[in-house]
């Protein structure tokens, strides 16, 4: 039986890929256009596994690998995004007092929010980034890996294995012998 | 490892468990504006600043509930909302007993031929031929989003057992790699 396709490297390098787009100031922004970014990481790394594939990728394997993927644009976008926070030199503490100064005109309880979230240090906030971004985007990324599995499998997958009899009744005379 | 198989489980908590998720997801987007009109501002700028990650939120795109702009553009309303038809349709099939047609998803050309209306109207946008497209954006979305939810909803019938398999390939990897290499038994001169 021959050996299924490794998933592991299609998604890591499809993560790395979209997660720099994804953390990227204005190209980040692609990701308006419903999660445009982290469903094409689903699809390159799907495309990918099937590529490298002997046999066929099925669904769930499809979605399994858009779901990894999309853990990894995830972990590499928030990465960056934290990387261009620094370059601009304000620190990530100061970038969320300032987007909750922003935010403060349209909803004043935004910036005590801010405030609480400030106070608890960077490290929370770097994990609050992960967390939001890691439930949004591995669905987001499984869908994209269902959407490439749709677009790119073209081989015909195998029937399913046929279920076994249902167990005799008790009772029954059980299997009639010929002779 | 099993076998790449189409998915014949055809069972009803997914459709079943993807609507109520796709159900609570509609109503958060909808509930900012609600929020921001009874008072409760933080948590309707939390919501919006949460869907604002993978929508973008134009208020002259989006709809209107008591004056406020939804937390996504009718395009993206147009899509869950259509998901979430595609997975209840599914469940009454299946509670029906018909789903057994639909255990598995339907050609790629199905879904290919879903997103033509939306790519349609947005030419038709771009070219000045609909002006106020809200209405046609959210239904051309939402047939891409009602013919989604017939391939997700196999696809993540299959993902548990996919993903315990590949798990069990990663544990055995793991011990393998660590279990230490036996050496070879040296030859004792007699």
């Amino acid at each position: 039986m021959e050996k299924p396709a490794d998933i592991w490297t299609p998604a890591l390098i499809a993560g790395a890929v979209f997660g720099l787009l994804s953390g990227t100031p204005f190209v980040g922004a692609l990701n308006c256009a419903c999660c445009s970014l982290v469903v094409g990481a689903g699809v390159m790394a799907t495309f990918m596994v099937v590529r490298a594939s002997g046999t066929p990728v099925s669904w769930g394997r499809g979605a399994l690998v858009g779901l990894i993927a999309g853990t990894f644009t995830a972990i590499f976008s928030t990465l960056v995004s934290v990387l261009f926070i620094l370059m601009q030199g304000k620190g990530i503490t100061g970038h969320i007092e300032e987007a909750a100064d922003q935010a403060a005109q349209i909803a004043p309880s935004m910036q005590e929010a801010a405030r609480v979230a400030v106070g608890l240090g960077a490290p929370f906030i770097l994990a609050l980034m992960l967390i939001v971004e890691l439930c949004l985007y591995a669905p987001f990324g499984a869908l994209g890996g269902v959407l490439g599995r749709a677009i790119f499998e073209k081989r015909a997958a195998p029937p399913a294995p046929s279920s076994p009899p249902p167990p005799e009744p008790p009772g029954s005379p059980g299997p009639m012998l010929t002779p | 490892m099993m076998p790449a198989r189409e998915s014949t489980t055809g069972g009803r908590r997914m459709p079943a468990a993807l609507a109520a998720i796709t159900t609570v997801w509609c109503a958060m987007a909808a509930a900012g504006p609600l929020l921001h009109g009874t008072g409760h501002h933080g948590v309707a700028a939390a919501a919006r600043a949460l869907f604002s990650l993978i929508c973008h939120q134009d208020p002259a795109r989006s709809f209107l509930i008591a004056g406020q702009p939804m937390a996504l553009c009718s395009r993206c309303t147009g899509i869950y909302a259509g998901f979430l038809a595609g997975c209840l349709a599914l469940l009454v099939a299946r509670l029906a007993g018909r789903g057994g047609r639909l255990a598995s998803p339907p050609s790629r050309w199905v879904l290919l031929a879903s997103i033509v209306p939306s790519a349609l109207e947005a030419v038709a946008e771009l070219t000045g031929l609909v002006t106020d497209g809200a209405l046609a954006r959210a239904l051309t979305g939402s047939l891409f989003g009602c013919a989604a939810a017939f391939y997700v909803n196999p696809a993540f019938e299959e993902l548990p057992e996919q993903a315990a398999a590949e798990l069990r390939r990663l544990t055995r990897q793991l011990t393998r790699s660590m279990r230490p290499s036996q050496p070879s038994q040296p030859s004792c001169p007699s």
